[in-house]
């Protein structure tokens, strides 16, 4: 239960580590290209987050006890590029708009992500009561 | 502990801005959003940025558009595809242009391969990461003065292949966490977008992957776990690449055939970097490498390994790489940083008893602020920092979008001289077929004083080597370029009476041709039948509403 509470404690405090990140990027961009509008800025990096952050952050959990914070974020950056890249041609291949593709890909591995997620900490969950169980 | 993981990590923030900062802040005179194309040096950048953009308008990229492909509707979509479709993905979000949003994605990107990197080297010692990261900066060096260099990798359009060294360094990483539960999953998905992304890259990941297997066997370290890991990351990578593959093996090799063993020692026309060009710089490489061997000797270090590996990927110009070899070297700054880290901290450490993070930090901005230009030392190269418009401007780009707007799919399209037409992929962006007058024949008729009405006129499209492919069945090509022959689409003469549009320059550096093309329009305007539809005093665009019917004499003398 502690246990459990911690991890969503952490996780917590890398959502903030997040929003963080998001708004010094917001800053920083709008400080390197200061005759940008702000809301020009502002929605790319949100597109950003949107395409290559966020989904690759989630997916990246899976590996949360092994890797740091700013390791999975950087590393999920690839992930997500790779991912949603490499769908997005197979999917217009089969005929999706890839205008579809902005909301769906993204979407859908977040999604993977949390059932990945979940997936690990329910086996990781009944191998502990195996073990409780075997002794 | 966790304050020096946030120290490290603000380390890490600051440096990815400092390289936008030094990069496409200034490149792009701290603009984002620009009216037209800017700060494209070479008729490549236009190749990618209209190719994202056709696919943008097509959907997906099962076929080539018709304005690449010299008017044919079937040729097949043959060029590697993932950054152009993350290209669109981002520009539909972000509300960018495809113009900005590809090529901010390329600084995006180099950004990251830098991180990436770091947390290669950061396996070694996350002090000697810290001080070799800097050098990363030399991605946007001047290079050789023989030839273009690392900035110009950018500028000039190499932005599959950066994309590629990105998912390479992906790939290196996955590699030193071999270790991780599942970890096939990283080297699958990296190896799939190598493949959909740029395939020297992935033959250098092959490769590495063979010498590892190698090493592991002489070590006696090849494992059940990890013949298991790379079986199935290569089952995986094999399935969710193997149809673009087959496109790629019956496309881009039929014109693009290594020489093994060829000896090519330097190069004036592909970016690439000497190792001169690291001026002083280089002895602490030269160092590095030499505290590397006796590193290695006390034991084996994964990071070096990528470090040396991707140094002699750089030298595989002397075994046929040629130009994969030359442009791989554009990237040292990123590989060869470990070896100045190396140096340095070594140096460093052996004048003070007990290091601290604060050295790291203090060593790598002051580097920073040298390879950035900040802190000039003589013969120590640092990053360009200047701001160009590049070859683009908005009269031509206004002329190109109302070619898009107000003509038909069909449209037959002319470019008489202008000063810019030799970059030719820019002239896809009028999204009809682009027409080009012959310019050795356009001038030798402009010194015999005359208006030729049939002249060479050549198709413009990107057969890049791949002849115009179309797909006959799964393993069965044919080819538009070979079944035509290369003089219908370069050395044919035309009647210039046929076409719908024909654009011609008023301005230009060489007065005498904007003359020409003037004098040639007032010729055609004679012709009641043809007015011009567009002017904005530096591009014109003269219609001709009757393609077809005489419009200028057959030989006109002035």
């Amino acid at each position: 239960m502690q246990k459990k509470q911690d991890s969503n404690n952490e996780i917590k405090k890398e959502i903030r580590l997040l929003m963080l990140i998001l708004i010094v990027s917001i800053l920083a961009l709008k400080i390197l290209f200061f005759r940008e509008e702000l809301l020009v800025i502002t929605r790319l990096i949100l597109a950003f987050f949107w395409v290559f952050i966020i989904p690759g952050y989630i997916i990246m959990l899976y590996w949360k006890e092994k890797l740091r914070f700013y390791e999975r974020l950087i590393i999920g950056v690839g992930l997500s590029g790779a991912i949603i890249g490499i769908s997005s041609y197979y999917l217009g291949l089969l005929g999706v708009n890839i205008k579809y593709h902005t909301i769906i890909l993204p979407l859908l591995y977040i999604l993977v992500g949390f059932i990945f997620v979940f997936k690990n900490k329910f086996f990781q969950k009944k191998i502990r009561e195996d073990k409780n169980n075997e002794s | 502990m966790r304050a020096k993981v946030n120290f490290e990590a603000i380390y890490l923030v600051f440096v990815f801005f400092f390289l936008i900062w030094a990069s496409v802040a200034n490149l792009w005179d701290h603009r984002i959003k620009h009216e037209f194309p800017f700060a494209y040096m070479a008729s490549d950048t236009f190749q990618h940025q209209v190719r994202a953009d056709s696919i943008k308008q097509m959907g997906n990229y099962k076929y080539e558009a018709y304005y690449i492909c010299a008017g044919y509707k079937d040729c097949v979509g043959f060029y590697p595809p993932l950054m152009y479709h993350l290209d669109v993905i981002l520009s539909y979000i972000s509300g960018l242009e495809i113009y900005d949003v590809a090529y901010l994605l390329v600084f995006i990107v180099i950004g990251f391969s830098a991180m990436i990197f770091y947390l290669i080297m950061r396996k070694l010692n996350k002090h000697i990461a810290m001080i070799g990261l800097p050098l990363s900066l030399l991605l946007f060096s001047r290079g050789p003065t023989t030839g273009p260099g690392p900035y110009a990798l950018i500028t000039w359009g190499s932005w599959p292949l950066i994309f590629g060294q990105f998912f390479l360094i992906c790939f290196f990483w996955s590699f030193s966490n071999f270790d991780l539960k599942n970890s096939w999953i990283f080297l699958a998905v990296f190896l799939s977008a190598l493949a959909l992304q740029h395939q020297p890259e992935l033959a250098f990941a092959v490769f590495f992957v063979i010498l590892m297997i190698g090493l592991w066997l002489l070590k006696k370290e090849l494992n059940l776990s990890k013949i298991r890991n790379i079986i199935i990351a290569g089952v995986v990578s094999f399935i969710t690449s193997v149809y673009f593959l087959i496109i790629f093996k019956f496309t881009f090799t039929k014109g693009n055939v290594i020489k093994w063993f060829s000896v090519l020692k330097t190069t004036t026309t592909d970016q690439t970097l000497y190792l001169s060009n690291f001026g002083i710089i280089i002895l602490f490489i030269i160092v590095g490498i030499v505290l590397s061997f006796f590193i290695l000797k006390k034991k084996f270090s994964l990071p070096i390994f990528i470090s040396l590996f991707m140094m002699c990927v750089g030298f595989g110009n002397y075994i046929g790489l040629e130009r994969h070899a030359f442009k791989t070297r554009c990237l040292w700054p990123i590989y060869l940083s470990l070896f100045v880290g190396i140096s340095i901290y070594y140096l460093v450490k052996s004048l003070t008893r007990k290091w601290n993070i604060i050295y790291s930090f203090s060593l790598a901005i002051v580097l920073l602020l040298v390879f950035g230009g900040v802190i000039k030392i003589p013969k120590v190269p640092y990053s360009q920092r200047f701001t160009s418009s590049g070859i683009m401007d908005k009269y031509h780009w206004d002329a190109f979008r109302w070619i898009r707007d107000n003509t038909k799919e069909d449209a037959k399209v002319l470019f008489l001289y202008g000063d810019i037409y030799n970059q030719d992929a820019l002239l896809r962006n009028i999204f009809r077929v682009p027409h080009m007058v012959d310019i050795k024949e356009y001038i030798s008729a402009l010194k015999n004083k005359t208006i030729k009405r049939n002249i060479g006129i050549d198709i413009l499209g990107d057969h890049h080597g791949v002849y115009y492919a179309y797909r006959k069945s799964l393993f069965d090509f044919g080819f538009h370029a070979e079944e035509m022959g290369r003089d219908y689409f370069y050395n044919t003469k035309r009647d210039i009476c046929n076409f719908d549009y024909i654009v011609l320059d008023k301005v230009s550096r060489q007065d005498v041709l904007a003359k020409y093309n003037i004098l040639i329009a007032n010729e055609l305007l004679k012709k009641e039948f043809i007015r011009p539809v567009f002017d904005n005093g530096v591009v014109m665009i003269i219609k001709n509403n009757n393609p077809g019917e005489d419009c200028i004499a057959e030989e006109t003398r002035f």
